[in-house]
C-alpha cells in the first residue's frame, strides 16, 4: 500500500516567479507583444495562477504582465484578493469591477491568454480601457511556456503522483459486487481529499464489451465479470496528475486478458518513443501501430477515442495532444501522460496510462503503480 | 468538478418539457426564432434546468427553437451522446470543435430572423463575434437572464429537491465537522455528500470552520459555520427576521450579510445581475444568507414564505 504524507498547499517560492516572468517575457518579445493579459475563467484558472502563484476561486480574474514593470492582478472577490496578497507575487491587486488597467506607457500590442473564453462583458471593458491597442490571442504562447516545468513544478507533480497512486488503491478497495459507481467515486474522493488534493477530475465506466467510453458515474451496480475503468486526476498544490487503469471484478476472461496485453503493449510502445526532441505525432503513432499490427487500427480513430495522451500541469489537459498529426516537439522537463485508451471489441473500452517527465534520453516515470489488469476478488 | 451521480428522474421529462415550453412561449411572444444558451463546466445551471444535461467538461450550447425540440451542441466527443441521451431530455446532440460552425449548420434552411442570446454578456466574446459574422441577416438579440428568472421560482418538485439538497449538505457538514484536521474534514464531508448522490460538492475547511455547497439533482444549497468558536450569529439572526416576501437583497445586505439565490450558488453569485439587488424576493424563493468573511462565515439556506423564513439547512446542533 502506498504511504503518502498529507500534502500541504504551499505558495511557490519567489525564485519561481522570476523564472516564469522571464520565460513569459521572452515569449512576449518573440511575438512582438508589449504586455500579456491573462484571463481566468472558472474552469480555466491556470494562466493566472502561473503568474500570481495564487489559488483563486471566483468565476473571473485577470493578470496583466507588462514586458517591463510590475504585474497587476484584477480579482472579483475579497477572498481572491487575499489569496493573491498571501501568495506575495503581485503587490498591485485591484478589483475587476470597475476595471482599471492603467496600461503601461507605449502599449501598442497586447497578447490575451484565454481570449477565446473571455466574456463579452469583460472584453468590451478591456477594449474601452485600451483604445488603439491591438489585442491578439496569446493562448498558444502561454501554453508553450507552461509546457516545460521547473524543478519546483516537477516536485509538485511528483507529489500529485503519490496521491494518484493512493487514489487508485482506494478505487480498487471500493470495487465490490453490488456497489454503485457513484459510491466508488465517493470512496476515491475521500482518500484524495484526505491526502490534501484541492480537486479531482475523474471519469468511470463499469460493465462489459458494450462500454464505449467513460463518463461521470451512474447508479449501475458492479457485477462479477465487470471491467471497471477510470481515469482519476487529483490536483495537488495546483498541479494535476493522471492515472488510467482498469480492474476486473472476479477472474478475467480470455478476451479481457487479451485486451490487457494489447493495451500494455501499446502503452509501452508509446513510452519507448518518448524523449526530448520527438513529436507528439511520433508517440501517438507508436501506440497506434501496435493496434494496427494486431488488426485493431480502426479503433484508433476519433469514432472510438479522443487522444493517445496529453500534457498536464496547472491544467489537467494541457498541450500537446498526443495524436497523429500533432507536430509539437516534446521538450525536456515537460510532463505528458501516454494513454492508448480506446474501445475494442475484445473487452469494450479499456484504459491504461502513465504520466511521465520527458528527459533528454527518455522519460522519468511518475507512477509506481503496476501496469496491469487489476483483479478484485468478488 | 462534476464527477458525482447524474440521474434523470422518472418524473423529470414531463416537467422539463413544460419548462422548455414556457421558454418557447416567451420566445414566440418576443418574435425570436430560437434561444441560444451558453454553458461550460463551471456554469451550466440553465442547461440542467431545461434538459437535465450535465456538462461535466468543456463548453456547449443549448439551442431552443420557438417551435420544436432543443438541440445541444458540444465540444465533447459523439461517444458521450448515448450517455447524454440517457441522462437528459435532449435527443438531438451534435459534436464538433467549432461551435460557430455547428450553429450555422443548425440554422441552415431557416430564414434569417432573431436569434436570442441568453445573458449575452457572459458569452465568450470571440464566439459571439464570430457568430455575428457567420450569420449575415440574423439579429443576435440579448434575452437577458430569461432562464434564470424562471429558476428563481421553484416548482413543488424543485422545492422537494432543494430540501433534499439541503439535507445532504447538512449531513455532509456534520460528517465533516467530526474530522480532526482540515483535510480530514474536507474528505469526510465530500464522501458523505457523494455517497448521497450529489453531482458536485464544494467543500472548504480550516482549523475552525467548514463550508459545504452541494448540488443535488441540479439544485444547490449551502451551509457554513464555525467549529467550536462560532462566528457571531447576531447579524444573521437579524437578517433572518427580515427575510420575508417583498424584501430586497439590498435591504437584507447590511452588517456584513450577503444573500444568494440558490441558482447563483453554482458560481458564488459572480454572474448575478446587479439590478437583481433591488428586486423583491418572492414567496417560494430559496436563498442562502451568509454573514462574515470567507473562511469564517456563517451560512444557511432558507425558503422564503409569507409566514417567515424556513431554514432548510442545519439544526440547532449543526452549524
Amino acid at each position: 500500500m502506498v504511504t503518502v504524507q498529507i500534502l500541504m498547499n504551499e505558495p511557490p517560492p519567489t525564485s519561481e516567479r522570476e523564472a516564469r516572468y522571464g520565460r513569459l517575457r521572452r515569449g512576449m518579445a518573440d511575438h512582438s507583444l508589449d504586455a500579456l493579459l491573462l484571463y481566468a475563467a472558472g474552469w480555466r484558472r491556470e494562466y493566472v495562477r502561473y503568474v500570481t502563484g495564487a489559488r483563486l476561486r471566483a468565476s473571473f480574474a485577470l493578470a496583466l504582465l507588462p514586458l517591463a514593470g510590475d504585474p497587476v492582478a484584477l480579482v472579483a472577490s475579497e477572498e481572491d484578493r487575499r489569496a493573491v496578497e498571501e501568495a506575495g507575487w503581485v503587490a498591485d491587486v485591484r478589483p475587476l469591477h470597475p476595471l482599471r488597467l492603467d496600461p503601461p506607457r507605449g502599449l501598442r500590442r497586447m497578447g490575451v491568454a484565454h481570449l477565446e473564453l473571455m466574456p463579452e462583458a469583460i472584453l468590451a471593458r478591456v477594449e474601452a480601457e485600451l483604445p488603439g491597442v491591438e489585442l491578439t490571442s496569446a493562448t498558444s504562447l502561454v501554453d508553450a511556456v507552461q509546457r516545460v516545468k521547473s524543478p519546483w513544478e516537477l516536485e509538485q507533480i511528483r507529489g500529485a503522483a503519490r496521491v494518484c497512486e493512493a487514489g487508485w488503491e482506494a478505487f480498487v478497495r471500493a470495487l465490490t459486487p453490488g456497489v454503485p459507481e457513484y459510491a466508488v467515486v465517493a470512496a476515491v474522493e475521500h482518500e484524495l481529499k484526505r491526502l490534501g488534493a484541492e480537486d479531482n477530475f475523474m471519469l468511470i465506466a463499469s460493465g462489459g464489451r458494450e462500454v464505449m467510453g467513460m463518463t461521470p458515474p451512474g447508479q449501475r451496480r458492479l457485477r462479477v465479470g465487470d471491467l471497471v475503468r477510470t481515469e482519476l486526476t487529483p490536483q495537488v498544490n495546483g498541479y494535476w496528475c493522471q492515472i488510467c487503469r482498469t480492474a476486473v471484478v472476479g477472474e478475467p476472461d480470455a478476451e479481457q486478458r487479451r485486451s490487457a496485453e494489447l493495451f500494455l503493449e501499446a502503452l509501452e510502445a508509446g513510452l519507448t518513443a518518448v524523449r526530448a526532441g520527438v513529436t507528439a505525432d511520433q508517440v501517438a503513432r507508436a501506440e497506434n501501430d501496435v493496434f494496427r499490427r494486431h488488426g485493431y487500427g480502426e479503433y484508433c480513430t476519433s469514432r472510438y477515442t479522443r487522444v493517445r495522451g496529453h500534457g498536464h500541469g496547472l491544467h489537467p489537459d494541457e498541450t500537446p495532444a498526443i495524436v497523429e498529426g500533432d507536430r509539437t516537439v516534446l521538450e525536456e522537463g515537460s510532463v505528458v501522460i501516454v494513454h492508448p485508451n480506446t474501445y475494442t471489441p475484445l473487452a469494450g473500452y479499456h484504459v491504461l496510462g502513465d504520466p511521465v517527465v520527458v528527459t533528454a534520453d527518455g522519460f522519468e516515470p511518475l507512477l509506481a503503480t503496476e501496469r496491469k489488469l487489476f483483479q478484485v476478488a468478488p | 468538478m462534476k464527477r458525482g451521480l447524474v440521474v434523470l428522474e422518472e418524473w423529470a421529462p414531463a416537467e422539463l418539457r413544460a419548462r422548455v415550453e414556457a421558454l418557447q412561449q416567451r420566445l414566440a411572444e418576443r418574435g425570436v426564432e430560437a434561444a441560444a444558451i451558453y454553458g461550460d463546466v463551471h456554469r451550466s445551471g440553465d442547461l440542467t434546468y431545461l434538459t437535465n444535461l450535465c456538462l461535466y467538461w468543456n463548453e456547449g450550447l443549448l439551442l431552443v427553437p420557438a417551435e420544436g425540440e432543443p438541440t445541444f451542441l458540444t465540444k465533447l466527443s459523439p461517444r458521450v451522446h448515448p450517455w447524454m441521451r440517457a441522462t437528459s431530455t435532449v435527443a438531438d446532440l451534435r459534436s464538433g470543435p467549432d461551435l460557430v460552425r455547428l450553429v450555422v449548420e443548425w440554422l441552415s434552411g431557416r430564414q434569417p430572423a432573431v436569434l436570442g442570446m441568453v445573458e449575452r454578456g457572459w458569452w465568450p466574446a470571440p464566439l459571439l463575434r464570430s457568430l455575428a459574422v457567420a450569420l449575415p441577416g440574423w439579429r443576435l438579440q440579448d434575452l437577458g437572464p430569461v432562464v434564470r428568472e424562471a429558476r428563481l421560482r421553484p416548482s413543488p418538485r424543485e422545492l422537494a429537491l432543494l430540501r433534499e439538497s439541503a439535507a445532504v449538505a447538512s449531513r455532509a457538514w456534520r460528517a465533516g465537522a467530526a474530522g480532526l484536521t482540515p483535510a480530514e474534514r474536507t474528505a469526510s464531508a465530500e464522501r458523505a455528500a457523494r455517497e448521497r448522490g450529489v453531482e458536485d460538492v464544494l467543500v472548504q475547511a480550516s482549523d475552525s470552520w467548514l463550508e459545504v455547497v452541494a448540488e443535488y439533482r441540479g439544485y444547490w444549497t449551502a451551509i457554513a459555520g464555525g467549529l467550536g468558536t462560532t462566528p457571531d450569529p447576531a447579524p444573521l439572526t437579524a437578517a433572518e427576521a427580515r427575510l420575508r416576501p417583498g424584501v430586497s437583497r439590498r435591504a437584507l445586505e447590511t452588517d456584513g450579510v450577503s444573500v444568494l439565490h440558490h441558482v447563483d450558488l453554482e458560481t458564488g453569485g459572480d454572474h448575478r445581475p446587479q439590478e437583481d439587488r433591488d428586486l423583491p424576493l418572492e414567496a417560494g424563493a430559496v436563498v442562502a444568507l451568509s454573514v462574515g468573511r470567507p473562511g469564517a462565515r456563517l451560512t444557511h439556506t432558507y425558503l422564503v414564505t409569507a409566514g417567515g423564513p424556513e431554514r432548510l439547512t442545519g439544526s440547532q446542533e449543526g452549524a
